[in-house]
């Protein structure tokens, strides 16, 4: 048995649940003998990535799905020697090359030149490229984004980039110009009701309309995260019943105990538990921005309009600089002591008011 | 404290130590607690237990890893086989590498499996009563770090044969980017082979580090300023065994060991090979990193009554200027920045006494970051973004608090770092699902939390995450995974279902194999 | 394929030559796709459109006079680099390859490549009769593509080249902003301002292209295409090659595709926007900019509209508008820098709530 998510991903571009028409154009790009460079974004959990395998499917029939896992060592100009894990098939490639950090220009540049400078020797192959997927593009450092966009231009004769993102704020217009955008939004409620109670179905269990709206108004419209709540759901108790508990997330429910302690007390001492709590989450692995976001989304709860926008105002400035700066911690922690010191002088002030 | 027993191979520890100074009971220990009963329980454990048990102990230099074994083997009346890598075989051997690095090698091989497989058939003192035993290895021979399989080998092959539990004890270099043995020698995969149990000894914080001292100052009968006890233990960095070192020498060399501190702190720093002779202002002497860290930390200022007297062409700060002056200490440590500012940050926290100095000091931490991790201007801007820092932390502290405390290092770096390779590692057990890697860590791992923990109600998982959360060091964590994705997910993910149709396609996960 | 070898080495998404090297031998009997931008380039001067007072300049050229140095500048998209392509290939005829160097920000461009490359290109020879005997100038071209993304360092290496050379060689520097080029460089090249295309013009040009491709598209539509690429000739017709590699070749483009393809917000969410921000209800608008990113629109762009917007909005007074473009300015560098989407949005909506209270 595997997860939900993964054992009823659709394969093909004709069994995708919707975004119907989209499916439609991507087939008939595929028809067409010039296949472009691909940029797909969209939320996570919207289904780019399930978009980008069917559509290499149709491309270039089941053998795409033959998947090896391989290592491949780079040395960079400073002769730091790099290791990634690549998903490859016979006809494409798949690569995060934000794995390795600052060092993704030449995991580009060298990766895409051996994928197209080695020849497809299947004959009966239909196409004359080889695909090359690259993940989390918005994540690429500046300096890999100018590298890729030659690379684009030098193989193109014998090898297409598809591109994911979960925005294109981030990748710079040079490459944006250069591919067909597809873009991926998430499935309305609706439709993730619909697709929760077809995987139910087909598990054979019932799942109570109301539990699935639940679930369905929950996972943010994430798909994928709806199935792994709803197997959860399942797995906790069967058969499931319409007044279930959904379960949270650990990590959640501990940042959101961490917000509210930041609301009960102000004081240097509080301060110090909550970074204790913050480094916790860290090295759990809670991507910094997730933290803020959370964070955020918790404080503002306990504070009046304008309070709101100082707070707001604050986060935005501290959560740019996690992009700019190493160490998130301090601007984490800025941005908690500020909205400490913000929420205190404001109690205060209602208090010397009354 | 280097041991000097080339021809003996076997050293015995016993009651007849010659330190004086070296803790004998339990309670001289300075050793958090939790520690001490986890090694003594796991002691208790290996010594009964019918299997052969390994430990790997780690920690930094003079924390007190050696010490606590030997304190808790005396305990319990257990006999300590140290191993020691001869020196001598390094001189007789005709200057070959390769027979050199057999010739050791077999001596540990021997050594291990020899002393390791039988119980001692003559006992040739006192302690014949002994029968459990312990083996410490501490010294590695460094043969094994050009050949790691070599010393793999020879485990396996004690696992296989021997019977004495073993404690392998390994320094942590202070310096991140040298690997230290432990990395080198226990791969992940072999700690898991032989169920090799690791645990971490900390830094040994200030205060018991001035509760060691005044221990031993009452056995030397010295005479030493609490004061001065302190800054040694600052200065010491949590090192006890340095700690001791610095003060047995004052105590012998100076006549006077009550000396004030900056001249102890000018011995110390002498002793540490650091320039100084450079400046001449007493004031401006260099001084600890710790004790510059406190003095920024504290802010002291002058009273405001005296500058006013002081004259009036110069700026007058209605709260008193500053007793330090940050830009000078910024000046002084800039090639410490880094160490500087984790210092101050991990501490500043207990010293502030109102949030609104801590959300200031904390905006000019973030300034200072930024301004730091620009790379194109490495040089020149790591200087300026540490003077925001420095001068943020004295300008934003407007009331300190009083009473003293003890500066502390932080742990939290050691184990976010841990945490990188954690994730990459879960991540890459993981990847063989059609997730990115992100949700990965936020999502799916979980979910399979929860969904394994409502099956097996009493399961061994609720004991590995004690807060809700998933354990973060990481050889648990991937246990807790691998288990998890074997327990509930038999099978992988469906592409790899669709490949196993395919025969002739391969795949290759990495390290599935429990 | 005429249209292929004509193009030959240009511009930078020419696929054709190196599919001909690089790919099988089937793929050249297959007529390699040639995107429309490369095909439908100007082949003469006269092409050309809009453009008069360089179009004059060359025209005499081609004539016979001397071309001094040039530098165009000008919004992307408006004719620049086909201006001097169409005028090398009328001045060269099937020569040209021999006598234009085309170098662009994508190639290494530090001061080596302009010591060494020009120098190398610069140095040859050049005789003022074609291979078939006719006539031709003496000298040979150096296109220097996206000038402005040249180091300072390189410009002034630049400087002394250009003077030796003058004999033989023409240069060509092609940016979109003049005041990144050094004052020493403009100064030697006379200088010509690309105006951005008439929406007319460009609709023409469209409708040409489409007859030709047998693409069916209605004239509000391409109207629309145009408007949204505010006049950026080349982004309309690449976008107008992406709508119907996605519609396929039977159906009609509508403006709902043209949307898609050049990733623009619909306009009711940019209106939504201030709309939401009257309201002056956090919650909602909390919820406003959830939809808006699940919908995956790039909230970038969503700023440069919503720029525009409020530019142009009656309702609001001078002041007002200072204070949101000030956050907006802001937001918009934060995002480029990764920052988050949704905090930088709800940022700016705040703003925007408190201007509306006043």
């Amino acid at each position: 048995m595997s997860l939900w998510v993964d054992k009823y991903r659709p394969t093909s571009l004709s069994k995708l649940d919707y975004h119907l028409t989209q499916a439609e154009h991507l087939k008939n790009l595929v028809q067409q003998g010039d296949f472009p460079h691909l940029l797909v974004y969209g939320p996570s959990g919207a289904g780019k990535k399930t978009r980008i395998m069917s559509l290499l499917r149709e491309l270039y029939g089941p053998g795409v799905e033959r998947l090896r896992m391989e290592r491949v060592n780079f040395t960079t100009p400073s002769n730091k020697k790099i290791e990634i894990t690549t998903l490859n098939s016979n006809y494409h490639l798949e690569v995060n090359p934000s794995d390795v950090g600052i060092y993704d220009r030449v995991v580009i540049q060298e990766l895409i030149k051996t994928v197209a400078e080695t020849h497809q020797l299947d004959t009966a192959g239909q196409r004359e490229f080889k695909v090359v997927l690259l993940s989390e593009v918005d994540r690429l450092t500046k300096d890999a984004q100018h590298a890729l966009r030659r690379t684009m231009e030098k193989y193109v004769a014998s090898c297409r980039i598809i591109l994911c993102a979960n925005s294109t704020s981030r990748v710079i217009p040079a490459i944006r110009s250069r591919c067909l955008s597809i873009r991926v939004p998430a499935p309305s409620p609706e439709q993730i009701i619909v697709i929760l109670q077809n995987v139910c179905k087909k598990e054979g269990v019932t799942l109570p309309p109301e539990l699935a709206e639940r679930i369905a108004s929950k996972s943010g419209r994430n798909l994928r995260r709806a199935l792994l709540m709803c197997e959860t759901c399942k797995v906790q108790q069967t058969p499931m019943q319409p007044s279930q508990e959904i379960p949270a997330l650990d990590w959640q429910t501990f940042l959101e105990d961490t917000a509210k302690m930041v609301v009960q007390e102000q004081s240097p001492k509080q301060m110090s538990e909550v970074r204790g709590r913050l480094y916790e989450l860290l090295i759990h692995g809670i991507p910094p921005p997730t933290i803020f976001q959370g964070l955020l989304e918790e404080l503002v709860k306990s504070c009046d309009m304008q309070m709101k926008r100082r707070v707001v105002e604050a986060a935005a400035k501290y959560e740019h600089r996690l992009h700019q700066g190493n160490k998130s911690i301090f601007h984490l922690e800025a941005f908690v002591a500020t909205f400490m010191s913000i929420y205190k002088t404001f109690m205060e002030e209602m208090l010397g008011g009354m | 404290m280097k041991r000097h027993y080339s021809d003996t191979q076997v050293r015995r520890f016993g009651v007849c130590r010659s330190n004086i100074c070296d803790p004998k009971k339990r309670d001289d220990l300075v050793i958090n607690r939790n520690r001490i009963k986890d090694l003594g329980d796991w002691i208790d454990h290996a010594t009964t237990a019918a299997s052969v048990s390994l430990l790997l102990l780690c920690g930094p230099p003079g924390c007190g890893k050696t010490t606590c074994v030997r304190v808790l083997a005396e305990e319990r009346n257990i006999e300590l086989l140290d191993w020691t890598t001869p020196i001598d075989s390094y001189e007789c051997s005709d200057n070959n590498e390769y027979l050199k690095s057999v010739s050791v090698a077999h001596k540990f091989k021997s050594f291990l499996l020899g002393v390791g497989r039988y119980a001692p058939v003559v006992s040739n003192n006192s302690m014949s009563f002994m029968t459990k035993r312990l083996i410490l290895v501490k010294d590695f021979p460094t043969c094994f770090l050009s050949s790691p399989d070599q010393f793999t080998e020879i485990i396996d092959m004690y696992v296989g044969h021997g019977h004495t539990p073993v404690i392998f004890i390994c320094t942590e270099s202070v310096k991140k980017k040298s690997k230290d043995i432990a990395y080198e020698l226990f791969s992940e995969e072999f700690k898991q082979r032989h169920r090799i149990l690791q645990m971490s000894f900390l830094p040994v914080p200030v205060t018991s580090v001035v509760k060691a001292l005044k221990r031993v100052v009452q056995i030397l009968r010295v005479s030493v300023s609490d004061e001065l006890m302190r800054d040694i233990a600052t200065e010491s960095r949590g090192d006890v065994r340095k700690a001791i070192n610095d003060l047995n020498i004052l105590s012998v060399n100076s006549s006077q060991p009550k000396k004030s501190t900056s001249s102890v702190n000018k011995k110390l720093r002498n002793q540490d090979k650091t320039k100084n002779s450079s400046s001449k202002d007493s004031d401006r002497e260099t001084t600890g990193l710790f004790h510059s860290v406190g003095r920024v930390l504290y802010a002291k200022r002058d009273v405001p009554n005296d500058v006013v007297k002081k004259g009036n062409n110069t700026f007058i700060d209605p709260r008193g200027n500053l007793v330090h002056k940050p830009l000078e200490i910024a000046k002084e440590f800039c090639h410490y920045a880094n160490q500087f500012v984790s210092l101050a940050h991990s501490n500043y926290l207990d010293i502030f006494s109102s949030i609104e100095c801590i959300a200031k000091a904390a905006e000019y931490l973030s300034d200072s970051d930024i301004i730091m991790s620009e790379w194109r201007e490495k040089e020149l801007l790591s200087t300026v973004g540490f003077s925001v820092a420095v001068c943020g932390f004295m300008e934003s502290n407007i009331d300190p608090i009083r009473r003293w405390k003890p500066l502390r290092g932080s742990q939290w770096n050691d184990d976010l770092r841990i945490a990188v390779e954690n994730r990459i590692s879960v991540e890459n057990l993981l990847s063989d699902y059609c997730v990115p890697k992100n949700d990965i860590i936020l999502e799916v791992v979980p979910t399979m939390k929860l969904m394994w923990c409502s099956r097996n109600r009493d399961s061994k998982l609720i004991k590995w995450c004690p807060k809700g959360f998933f354990p973060h060091r990481s050889e648990e964590l991937l246990t807790a995974v691998r288990t998890i994705k074997s327990d509930i997910l038999i099978s992988p993910p469906c592409l790899l279902e669709k490949s196993r149709i395919d025969s002739d396609s391969e795949i290759h996960i990495s390290d599935d194999s429990d | 394929m005429q249209a292929f070898l004509k193009t030959g080495k240009l511009g930078p998404q020419s696929a054709g030559p190196k599919d001909a090297k690089a790919g099988s031998s089937g793929a050249k009997k297959k007529s390699a796709p040639v995107p429309w931008v490369e095909k439908y380039r100007p082949r003469t001067v006269d092409d050309v459109v809009e453009q008069g007072e360089v179009v004059q300049v060359l025209r005499q050229c081609l004539s016979g006079a001397d071309l001094p140095n040039l530098l165009f500048y000008g919004p992307p998209g408006t004719g620049k680099t086909s201006t001097i392509l169409a005028a090398a290939k009328q001045l060269f005829g099937d020569i040209y390859k021999d006598r234009i160097l085309e170098l662009n920000a994508s190639d290494e461009r530090g001061i080596d490549v302009i010591r060494h490359k020009v120098k190398t290109f610069a140095q040859l020879t050049a005789s003022g009769i074609r291979p078939d005997g006719r006539p031709c100038p003496a000298f040979k071209i150096i296109i220097l593509d996206e000038a402005d993304s040249m180091t300072h360092a390189a410009q002034a290496a630049l400087r002394r080249t250009m003077e030796r050379e003058a004999k033989t060689t023409r240069f060509c520097l092609i940016c979109n902003y003049v005041s990144r080029i050094i004052q020493p460089l403009t100064s030697r090249c006379s200088k010509f301002r690309f105006k951005p295309l008439g929406e007319d013009r460009v609709v023409e040009r469209l409708q040409f292209i489409s007859s030709e491709e047998n693409v069916q598209c209605d004239e509000d539509v391409l109207r629309c295409l145009v408007k949204t690429c505010n006049g950026d000739l080349r982004r309309a017709i690449t976008s107008l090659q992406s709508c119907t590699r996605l519609k396929g070749k039977d159906s009609k483009i509508t403006k709902e595709d043209v949307f898609e393809v050049t990733g623009v917000v619909p306009n009711p969410w940019v209106e939504g926007v201030l709309q939401v921000c009257q309201t002056n209800n956090y919650d909602q608008v909390v919820s406003f900019i959830d939809e808006l990113i699940l919908e995956a629109y790039s909230a970038s762009q969503l700023l440069e509209q919503l720029h525009e917007l409020i530019v142009l909005n009656k309702d609001l007074t001078d002041k007002q508008k200072t204070a949101i473009c000030d956050k907006l300015g802001l937001c918009a560098f934060r995002m480029q820098d990764g920052a988050s989407e949704a905090i930088g949005l709800l940022d700016l909506c705040c703003t925007i709530m408190a201007v509306y209270q006043g």
